[in-house]
């Protein structure tokens, strides 16, 4: 069985006979999380930044915030016994258009945010893909994390 | 080029809108369109009026009475709500397909569309604008070359890819350079095949601003913007991706803020998945 994580969703399952994968990942990041102890993985797909000025629709879901996302992800990773020690982390995302830059980069600070709110959490991350003006996809099956670019390969954590 | 002799031939060979589709159109384009003219052209197509009934009494609208009649749908959803339900309904026959040469499998090409279409009418609101009708549907069918110009496309995938990574085109340049004509000029071509006014096919053919003239026309402007925010989203994505181009200028003339732009994404991202659910029952 395979599920699907779109955006401003996210998923937490036991991955042994699942395959969860998130819906392409353009501007916004996905974050895979794995256990492999407990065979638990999660993705969260978050779209924007920062939930400061929106606190009513952060309220409302989360997962739409790298802020408020992020931390409810790994929140629920942990009720479902997922140590910190053992978990493996990749992130991916933060696509952008051709000549998009300041004050409209919402890929830059979507980047900017996962990598600042795990540092601020002593997570590190196995593996980041970010940047680039293509889709990335990332799945999680068989105890590996995958990052797919589709038609150019895909990159086994 | 012969690619462009082959492209028209398929223009021709595509299948006719049906014609309660141009009257829909037409009642999209006019802001003085009553209950009464929607309900007229809908109630004599029966697949029309069967989802759009069906729909009123799926669970997701919970009504103490059933609907039974297209009048009472219009009056319970709202005149514009029915003309994208119907316009979402009708398109996704053309636009629902799989299009492999943009890497986009059954459905893609359509969740895309509609995605946009609802970016579109959240800025349009957020903007007051008149014609938001009118915009909703031009996003909704901005995309309409991909489903002819797919199968060159397909065989010319990596020339396109190379002038992206190598050269710095944009996935449209791209295409024009390689295939002779991008899917936003061939949307232009089937929209007037298809007897669409002048100003959708307008908006059709200037969506990624090929011309940059469009740059000032509101409707092209709110509609360009619209699929950028799409795009972000990654919603209905495909080997294009985001390798478009960014006009600053676009958001600077509409007066659109990062954080509206983010409010837009918000509302969009969350109606988005209320629709889909909406039409999987009907």
């Amino acid at each position: 069985m395979q599920i699907i994580i779109g955006p401003a969703q996210m998923h937490i399952e036991n991955t042994r006979d699942v395959i969860l994968a998130s819906t392409s990942l353009g501007s916004g990041v996905g974050l895979a999380a794995y256990d492999p102890d407990a065979n638990i993985g999660g993705i969260l797909h978050f779209l924007l930044p920062s939930s400061a000025n929106n606190k009513y629709r952060a309220k409302k879901n989360p997962f739409l915030f790298a802020d408020t996302g992020i931390s409810a992800f790994l929140e629920q990773m942990y009720q479902h016994g997922v140590r910190s020690h053992g978990l493996k982390l990749v992130a991916a995302g933060a696509s952008h258009n051709l000549n998009q830059g300041t004050p409209y980069d919402m890929a830059q600070r979507n980047c900017l945010a996962v990598k600042s709110i795990l540092a601020g959490l002593k997570l590190t991350t196995a593996y980041e893909d970010f940047g680039g003006s293509f889709y990335r996809i990332l799945r999680i099956q068989n105890g590996y994390i995958y990052v797919e670019v589709p038609g150019h390969g895909e990159k086994k954590v | 080029m012969k690619s462009i002799h082959e492209i028209i031939i398929e223009v021709d060979k595509l299948v006719p809108i049906p014609q309660v589709m141009n009257q829909i159109l037409a009642i999209a384009e006019d802001p003085d369109s009553t209950m009464s003219d929607i309900a007229e052209v809908i109630i004599y197509d029966p697949i029309i009026t069967s989802s759009l009934i069906k729909a009123c009494n799926s669970a997701y609208y919970a009504l103490p009475r059933k609907v039974n009649s297209v009048k009472e749908a219009i009056m319970l959803l709202g005149l514009n709500q029915v003309i994208d339900f119907v316009l979402i309904k009708t398109f996704s026959a053309y636009m629902g397909k799989e299009h492999l040469g943009y890497g986009l499998n059954e459905g893609e090409l359509w969740r895309y569309s509609v995605s946009t279409a609802l970016m579109a009418r959240d800025l349009a609101e957020r903007k007051h604008a008149s014609n938001k009708q009118f915009i909703f549907t031009a996003s909704l069918l901005k995309d309409i070359g991909k489903i002819i110009l797919d199968r060159f496309v397909s065989g010319a995938i990596e020339e396109i890819d190379d002038l992206i990574l190598s050269n710095n085109y944009s996935f449209r340049e791209a295409e024009e350079e390689v295939i002779g004509l991008d899917h936003a000029e061939l949307g232009g071509i089937i929209a007037e095949h298809w007897n669409f006014s002048p100003e959708m096919t307008y908006v059709i053919r200037n969506h990624h601003m090929t011309d940059l003239s469009a740059l000032e026309d509101y409707a092209t402007s709110v509609v360009y913007l619209a699929e950028i925010a799409a795009m972000m989203t990654g919603i209905g994505s495909g080997t294009d991706g985001l390798a478009y181009r960014f006009y600053e200028s676009v958001l600077e003339g509409l007066e659109i803020t990062e954080d509206d732009l983010q409010e837009t994404i918000a509302l969009a991202s969350e109606h988005y998945y209320d629709v889909m659910q909406l039409l999987s029952i009907t």
